[in-house]
């Protein structure tokens, strides 16, 4: 097996606010295989976010590391002076942003914008560049590509514009790719449009690839792997199949049970009542302990270790304790899964 | 009697008239949404679900067409008591909860302003009590009632606009993508609160989303909306189990499911097709379709 490409161990960082330090994410171990798509999952708030930002080392000024590591390549990134991490932002590691209307530069031409890298980190000459960048504009699908190289961004649409920021991140053939909720500022159609085209340029570049989104729909869609993030810590990860058909922690089972889908009758739809916890004074136990009906007296005492459920899959939760209670939580779940294999085959007999 | 609360026949909306760049962001568009159902309309951005719900409210002028509500005409109405009737007995949810409260009101103003512009309390004590009780209803506390918007979470604060919204008693509430800047797991929180509120006030919902999963879950009846028209219209059920218009199909298709397995195998598929000229015709009981016949 390969080596991991990027290894992110025990990562602890704080927020100094005026109301006291906001402890945003809370021991945070993530390992990301090559030419994977790992897709990190949970609320506003939860650290997905922080995450990645401490990952790029694009942290706010008042965000400070109090713990851990990320490692690419043997090195720490977290110690690594500016002007290495510069050679390798936008290089090695790139990142595609939530919103297409803001991430591009409004007065500069997306030709222009969508070199820039290859100029920067791979000192090209503007001919070899420009034939590079025309090249990653017909990969992303946009047609008459020479002509639209000179066009401003206000010229294109919301799914065009974040097709220009995905050729503008993977030009440099970067070997970790972080999406930032790429899809959630567009409509579904754009939307499936643009995750086929993430996973397509995974394939032919291999670029490993951290997707951060609530939408579990699109997770199924897209993902290799899952880990599920709530109130700073993670929960639970494994591969996509473990985390849909085997859920284990209860906030994951909420989370999919929250899930709208189209074939959900009246009633059907569930809710997690309450509202995260506040970070400047996080439980000392289980976070989701207060918004989970099977909460043990341990949940609100101690956080649990990941238990192993398979050598793909762990969980944070002590109804995975032998001395636990057995609760099944999952059977709506399976009802849905059943649901979905009975439509495939229909479907399938019906197109043959 | 007609059933009909709101009726919106041949409504058009153009921006920049008589501009270059004069946009039908309306076009031509006629439904009418029953007393006590929830009406959903969906489309891409763009569409024009927000112009046709701001119409409807009479936040627009619509260019042509007319807006019927109890069978009297609102888009001719200005100031004067049939305007501020109307006013009264509708309300609007707005998208984002960030931008849609002042920063710079206390929650209690914010749900007050409605009861003081329509005077419908008589003393301060009241206004406090009716604002309280509509803080619960919508599962706030009223002790944070003093509280200012930066302090709530969005599902909180999409709380109090809802609170907001409710506060006058109204009878028809426009939701324009109310559901759209928040997690999953509270979008599940605010459709129960607007089922909820929905059976205990009697309230007519017209539901504005993108999203058509949770569209189909709360109306009754949904529209489709694509480059101004109404390309399709039908019972809930109908548009997403036996959709007509290849527009809707693909809208369908689009929308990702909750299962791995599925997905590998699902093939959206686009359409980019002109909406024609062509006008909803009846296609089966109930369900209509712009298509040729």
């Amino acid at each position: 097996m390969a080596t991991d490409v990027l290894k992110i161990k025990h990562l602890s960082i704080d927020f100094h606010t005026m109301e006291g330090e906001v402890h945003a994410i809370r021991d945070v171990t993530l390992k990301l295989h090559p030419g994977e798509i790992l897709a990190l999952v949970g609320e506003s708030g939860s650290g997905k976010s922080v995450t990645t930002k401490a990952v790029m080392q694009l942290l706010p000024n008042n965000a400070k590391v109090v713990g851990g590591s990320v490692e690419y390549k043997g090195k720490d990134l977290l110690k690594m002076p500016e002007k290495e991490l510069q050679a390798l932002r936008g290089n090695e590691l790139a990142e595609i942003f939530q919103d297409p209307m803001t991430s591009l530069d409004p007065t500069m031409r997306v030709g222009k914008q969508i070199m820039e890298p290859l100029l920067k980190h791979q000192k090209l000459d503007r001919a070899t560049a420009r034939q590079r960048a025309l090249t990653i504009m017909e990969k992303v699908g946009i047609v008459n590509a020479k002509q639209r190289f000179n066009n401003f961004p206000y010229q294109f649409s919301g799914g065009m514009r974040q097709r220009i920021v995905i050729a503008m991140a993977l030009v440099c053939h970067p070997k970790v790719l972080i999406a930032d909720e790429p899809t959630t500022a567009l409509d579904v159609t754009i939307q499936s449009q643009i995750l086929a085209l993430i996973k397509q340029l995974r394939d032919e570049l291999k670029t490993a690839v951290i997707f951060i989104t609530h939408d579990l729909g699109v997770v199924a869609g897209i993902a290799d792997r899952v880990a599920v993030m709530y109130a700073g810590r993670i929960l639970e990860f494994g591969t996509v199949e473990d985390i849909f058909y085997h859920p284990q922690h209860p906030y994951t089972v909420g989370l999919l049970r929250s899930t709208p889908t189209m074939d959900m009758n009246e009633g059907d739809l569930e809710s997690i009542p309450g509202n995260p916890p506040n970070l400047i004074n996080p439980p000392a136990g289980d976070p989701f302990a207060n918004r989970n009906q099977h909460a043990l007296a341990i949940d609100y005492q101690q956080m649990p270790p990941f238990f192993k459920v398979s050598g793909t899959h762990y969980a944070a939760t002590w109804l995975l304790d032998e001395r636990a209670p057995q609760v099944h939580l999952t059977e709506k779940l399976e009802q849905r899964r059943q649901h979905y294999a009975d439509r495939l085959t229909k479907e399938g007999s019906a197109n043959e | 009697m007609n059933n009909n609360l709101v009726e919106v026949k041949h409504l058009k909306k153009y921006f920049h008239q008589g501009h270059p760049d004069e946009v039908h962001a309306v076009d031509d568009v006629t439904f009418s949404i029953r007393r006590g159902e929830v009406f959903g309309l969906v489309g891409e951005s763009g569409s024009g679900k927000t112009t046709t719900g701001r119409c409807v409210l009479n936040l627009y002028q619509p260019t042509a067409g007319q807006i019927l509500y109890h069978g009297q005409d609102v888009t001719a109405l200005k100031r004067g008591r049939a305007f501020k009737k109307f006013h009264h007995e509708t309300a609007m949810i707005f998208q984002d909860p960030y931008s849609s409260l002042d920063p710079r009101m206390a929650v209690r103003d914010i749900i007050a302003e409605g009861l003081k512009v329509h005077q419908q309390t008589s003393s301060r004590q009241e206004l406090d009590q009716r604002v309280a009780e509509t803080m619960e209803l919508v599962g706030l506390t009223p002790d944070v009632m003093n509280r200012y918007p930066y302090e709530f979470s969005g599902g909180q604060r999409q709380r109090i606009g809802i609170a907001r919204a409710l506060a006058t008693d109204p009878e028809f509430v426009v939701a324009d993508e109310p559901l759209s800047a928040l997690d999953v797991s509270i979008q599940a929180q605010i459709v129960q609160l607007m089922e909820y509120l929905k059976a205990t006030k009697q309230l007519t919902y017209l539901f504005i989303a993108h999203d058509i999963s949770m569209v189909k879950y709360i109306s009754d009846r949904i529209g489709v909306m694509y480059h101004g028209k109404l390309v399709e219209l039908g019972t809930a059920e109908e548009i997403v189990n036996h959709p007509l218009h290849p527009y809707t199909k693909s809208l369908l298709s689009a929308v990702p499911v909750p299962d791995p397995t599925y997905e590998r195998v699902r093939q959206p598929f686009t359409y980019d097709g002109d909406s024609a000229k062509l006008q909803l015709r009846e296609v089966s009981a109930g369900h209509y379709a712009a298509l040729a016949e």
